[in-house]
């Protein structure tokens, strides 16, 4: 029987992916951190390993370098779960020696039993019978029928769902301490205990199909996570944001769970700036979550698509020559597709008097430069995303 | 717009960083370096080339904006020197350029005040730090190069 080590702290994932496994014929063994992964890694032999990069203790990709370490297991497959926001991170695990990176956004069961089929073969053939999603391993593995796959995702997506409004209590008790952390010490611990819950719900997200939660989470995880090893960036804005995604977590865990809501709709948005290399910047951020836009330097001929295009969202500099971002968001306003485009302003000027001229021209929203990437790509989401629950204009 | 959770495994090559100190050695005063080149690493996913090239073009525009600053600077044009001094710190700031952003802000104040009081100096301030950002920026690209006849990437 083909043997699968599971590393990942998160032990309902862990145990929904064992399960999956286990009824499909392979041996499977779970282990909550990278050095207890190692030690069992060392009895059990397996022949592939599914490795979380977000572990305590010991980190993802020390455990991949680890094992790349001992000539037993230097070609042992390791898959590796990710966060495709993490874009460094992942770097890191390629360098290390991964075999496969997968995204947690969109890696139901199936999707890893498929990955693991074509990496390490099939498991053995076993009598069927239903799996659970109990979170316990099935003792009778049983191959499933497409019939019991959906069953059992579905079962996953309920169990989910049903566990959402205490952690939207979760969610917003770990804001509130973050926002009122008087010390840089609490205000740190706050944000990685706030990152740890995030991180789970990306997980749990993830594996019940559930794509713009998963998306959203993966995405405030990453920013959360930017926040935590580079403190310089924590500030009025980004904690602004970060409560933003929070609020609209509640609102997806509400209106998100709806079977046409498990895409990142296709989006069109407009980046006008006089100057090549924050356009570029906004491109990258907004690339992170696979967001396509169209960018521009002059604020005339931005005008001009505006007044002939659809866009779901404008990012506007507030200083270039010609019309600045204020006067190109009045003039927007008056056009019957963009009376209610988001509009946000991308800007140096951080004073009072130009958040107000911001708000005045008809913006929605403020992110100063220079803008953390991650902090830009989570705004877009936001838009975008609530964007798509209005009604058709 | 549903994907394949499996991500691309391309690797790229490596990305210059600052050099670590050895362990053994005195800890160094906390110096301010030039450049933040995490903000360039994430900016270019830590792709050697796309560094390379992005790199190129901020020297190529701040050049040229350094030289319109200056002349402005010189013919006492107020606005010019806020416009131009906006949209270098833009991008300065954008790429991490650290010690530089708060000269080309300064340049913007007075520039919008309409009285360029200290604007020489801060301008001859700012293309001093330049220098070092050019040098710097040099000596992190030159140590990312690959060997000579090294394979291309």
């Amino acid at each position: 029987m083909k043997k699968i080590l599971i590393i990942e702290d998160d032990q309902i994932v862990a145990n929904v992916y064992r399960n999956k496994l286990a009824v499909e014929g392979y041996q499977t063994e779970a282990a909550l951190d990278g050095e207890s992964g190692l030690k069992m890694m060392r009895t059990f032999q397996p022949d592939a390993i599914v490795l979380d990069l977000v572990l305590p203790k010991m980190s993802g990709v020390e455990v991949i370098k680890e094992i790349r370490g001992e000539a037993d297991f230097s070609k042992l497959p390791i898959i590796v779960f990710s966060n495709t926001y993490l874009t460094n991170l992942i770097q890191d695990a390629w360098k290390a020696g991964a075999t496969k990176c997968v995204s947690k956004i969109n890696c139901p069961p199936r999707e890893l039993l498929d990955l693991m089929r074509r990496t390490i073969g099939d498991g053995e053939a076993v009598s069927p019978a239903r799996p659970t999603t109990e979170g316990a391993p099935a003792t009778q593995p049983a191959r499933f029928t497409s019939e019991a796959d959906a069953e059992f995702q579905a079962g996953l997506q309920k169990t989910f769902i049903a566990s959402l409004p205490a952690t939207l209590v979760a969610l917003r008790a770990g804001l509130q301490s973050l926002i009122k952390s008087d010390t840089e010490v609490a205000r740190l611990k706050n944000i990685h205990e706030l990152y740890r819950r995030v991180h789970a719900v990306n997980g749990n997200a993830g594996i019940a199909g559930l794509v713009q939660i998963a998306h959203l989470a993966a995405a405030l995880e990453a920013l959360l996570k930017e926040l935590y090893e580079k403190p310089k960036n924590i500030n009025t804005s980004t904690l602004r944001t970060v409560a933003a995604t929070v609020d609209f977590l509640g609102f997806l865990f509400e209106h998100g769970t709806r079977p046409d809501k498990q895409e990142i709709p296709p989006a069109s948005i407009l980046v006008v700036d006089d100057e090549v290399i924050s356009r570029r910047a906004i491109i990258y951020a907004l690339e992170k979550a696979q967001l396509q836009s169209i960018s521009v330097e002059d604020p005339n001929v931005a005008f001009k698509l505006l007044s002939e295009n659809q866009f779901d969202l404008v990012f506007l500099d507030v200083d270039m020559p010609g019309m600045t971002g204020y006067e190109l968001c009045t003039k927007l306003r008056n056009l019957p597709l963009h009376k209610k485009t988001p509009v946000v302003f991308i800007t140096g000027l951080t004073d009072f008097d130009n958040r107000t001229s911001s708000m005045m021209a008809g913006g929605n929203d403020f992110i100063a430069k220079p803008f953390l990437f991650i902090e830009l790509t989570v705004k877009a989401l936001i838009h975008v995303l609530r964007g798509k629950f209005q009604p058709a204009k | 717009m549903k994907k394949d959770p499996i991500i691309k495994d391309e690797m790229t090559p490596a990305a210059p960083t600052a050099p670590s100190p050895k362990a053994d050695a005195p800890a160094p005063a906390v110096e301010e370096l030039p450049v933040e080149m995490d903000r360039l690493n994430d900016l270019t996913e830590g792709n050697a080339d796309s560094i390379r090239e992005l790199v190129d073009l901020f020297l190529k525009q701040t050049t040229q904006q350094l030289a319109q600053l200056e002349a402005a600077v010189r013919a006492n044009k107020a606005d010019d020197v806020r416009r131009v001094a906006h949209s270098c710190a833009g991008a300065s700031a954008t790429l991490g350029m650290t010690r530089f952003v708060p000269l080309l802000r300064e340049l913007e104040k007075q520039g919008a005040s309409g009285a360029l009081i200290t604007a020489a100096q801060v301008y001859e301030a700012a293309a001093r730090e330049f220098k070092l950002i050019q040098n710097f920026l040099a000596a992190q690209l030159n140590s990312a190069a690959p060997p000579p006849g090294a394979a291309p990437s």
